[in-house]
């Protein structure tokens, strides 16, 4: 009987502990959609109004005010545009090279695995400023390959999905072979469509970090035009910079879509990170 | 006879062929991480030579920048500063951040109703993008009109300057990224937990351990390489931290946030000076690699950022 109410107990403080970090990883989300639903006047209230007062002149006016004359359809377009085209290049090229290095045999292909595995070890942020040269010098500066074709390939990605081409067994190919199909072929219609979970994970990945990207942007898209929405919305932050009800419109346009894709797609986001990190 | 030289020929064909494959295969990735990581992580050293405003000429000056840096103020006040604070800035948001978030997944491999609820909701902060929760924050971190201060005010507690004041500003960042990426090592150790095994607690239970004896003498030895490696990719982060700095505090006040990858931005691309902010970078570039080393000798992982642009953030 004793037990019985300690665990209750127990079980009480769990839920009591886990309600409250939920509290404060979702509550500035609220916070987001509720200021930007709230008048100039009740954003300033004290106490605090939790409720929204569904006022959406704020959406009109970030709308209609979009930062550098451009329209937000442009940065929006701009960062779908860049998430989409690098994402189908990083998964296509990604799991290019790692059914090669999972299953074809060439000199110095482990050689060459481990090389590239050790590129992990190096941080961005070395790169940033000779990669800023060499694109200049390619008069690459302001334009969307600036964006895409550096970011075309992962070594990340590549590990990933030839940790999974790894566990086809070789079999299927030697039945391939016999049959008479080409290694494109067996590639394309057979070990693709085997990988296609490790494929969408790989894919929202990429995606997730093209769309989050900042730093790089910054410094390679100066020109409104091509300026992905995260860097677009800094530049607002300057512009708008004291119209809360706007900005936080303006953020809640930026983070809704990730939302909606995390929601979706959950269980390859929570098991993509616990798989990147267990087997690595 | 001639049967077995043309199957031999025909096997020799199909091996040629596979290594031709292979190379084509490998060769659009290896082409872009060439360009665009290989060769620039060996430009770099070169660059970190010069004085060089990446426009006019260039002036070779040799190990200068290493000299100035780490020697010679103000340069080495500001990049020791810079290093100054990013260690105070681990010390502050690591501890918290993996005694939170082990405390959470230690709580989510409980038998619970509605697991995967609360795994979703304090996950899901860690895949939105910085510079939009990064304005968010700046509202809630507001000093007259910020949901924080007034809830603070609510319970007649004291409230702060946060962003704009010294030391808030640097627990206001703490704050924040541990909200940022709190689900992120939730979900590390929940994998981490998954691999210790529950006979080994069931037979400590058996033989009268409490659970607090259970966690310090099985589950916490056992988990040590998981803890590790969130401790590492967790300075790592801080060293690389750009972001939200650049938005929420531009370094400031007076420097107190100016972390060691917003330095080396405002080196390079609002001073332009390539050749000194590519000192900067090599520096970071040697620190990070001794962790690295340390992680792989420790728990034999190679540090992943699980395909966030990381070459960049």
């Amino acid at each position: 009987m004793k037990r019985l109410k300690t665990i209750k107990l127990s079980n009480v403080l769990t839920y009591a502990a886990l309600t409250i970090a939920l509290v404060f990883t979702i509550f500035p989300f609220y916070w987001m959609v509720a200021s930007s639903l709230n008048r100039p006047e009740t954003l300033f209230a004290f106490p605090p109004k939790l409720t929204p007062d569904f006022y959406f002149k704020n959406y009109i006016d970030m709308w209609n005010n979009p930062p550098g004359g451009v329209s937000w359809w442009r940065y929006i377009g701009n960062t779908v545009f860049i998430a989409g085209i690098t994402t189908i290049l990083s998964v296509f090229n990604s799991s290019l090279a790692g059914f090669a290095f999972a299953k074809l045999k060439f000199p110095l292909r482990n050689k060459i695995f481990i090389l590239l595995l050790g590129l992990l070890m190096i941080p961005g942020e070395m790169l940033l400023i000779p990669n800023y040269v060499i694109l200049k010098n390619l008069h690459w500066l302001n334009t969307y390959q600036a964006m895409i074709i550096p970011w075309c390939a992962s070594v990340f990605g590549i590990f990933l999905t030839r940790q999974f081409f790894k566990t086809i067994p070789n079999e299927l190919w030697e039945a391939a072979q016999v049959d008479g199909c080409s290694i494109g072929r067996y590639f394309f219609s057979v070990a693709v469509p085997l990988a296609k979970p490790t494929l969408l994970t790989l894919a929202l990945f990429v995606f997730l970090g093209s769309w989050n990207a900042f730093l790089w942007p910054l410094i390679v898209a100066t020109d409104y035009a091509i300026m992905p929405l995260e860097v677009a919305l800094n530049a607002f932050l300057g512009s708008e910079g004291t119209q809360w009800g706007l900005l936080t419109a303006a953020s809640t346009m930026a983070t809704v879509p990730i939302l909606i894709l995390f929601l979706i797609f959950q269980r390859q986001f929570i098991e993509g990170i616990a798989r990147g990190a267990i087997k690595g | 006879m001639t049967e077995e030289v043309v199957l031999q020929r025909r096997k020799r064909l199909r091996a040629i062929k596979e290594f031709l494959t292979g190379y084509l295969f490998i060769s659009p990735a290896v082409l872009v991480l060439s360009i665009f990581v290989i060769l620039p992580s060996i430009f770099v050293f070169y660059i970190s030579t010069l004085d060089w405003n990446m426009i006019g000429p260039k002036y070779f000056i040799g190990l200068t920048n290493f000299t100035n840096l780490l020697f010679k103020s103000p340069y080495a006040s500001e990049f020791w500063g810079s290093v100054f604070v990013t260690v105070k800035y681990v010390a502050l948001s690591v501890p918290l951040q993996i005694s939170v978030s082990l405390i959470l997944a230690l709580l989510l491999m409980r038998p619970i109703k509605f697991r995967s609820f609360f795994r979703l909701g304090i996950f899901v902060s860690y895949v939105t993008p910085l510079v939009a929760t990064s304005i968010v924050w700046m509202w809630i971190f507001h000093p007259d009109y910020g949901f924080l201060n007034s809830f603070l005010r609510l319970l007649h507690l004291p409230t702060s300057m946060w962003l704009l004041g010294s030391p808030s500003a640097l627990i206001s960042l703490v704050i924040y990224t541990t909200w940022h990426a709190i689900g992120f090592s939730t979900i590390l150790f929940m994998a981490g937990l998954t691999g210790v095994p529950t006979e080994l607690q069931e037979a400590a239970r058996i033989d009268g351990a409490n659970a607090n004896g259970v966690f310090w003498h099985i589950t916490w030895p056992m988990l040590s390489p998981t803890t590790f490696f969130i401790l590492i990719i967790s300075m790592i982060g801080a060293f690389k931290m750009f972001t939200p700095v650049f938005v929420m505090t531009r370094g400031g006040p007076y420097y107190t946030t100016a972390t060691t990858g917003y330095y080396l931005y405002v080196k390079a691309f609002e001073d332009w000076a390539a050749g000194y902010a590519s000192a900067v970078a090599v520096m970071l570039f040697l620190l990070i690699f001794i962790l690295t080393l340390l992680n792989i000798k420790f728990t034999g992982r190679k540090v992943f950022y699980a395909g966030e642009q990381s070459r960049g953030e």
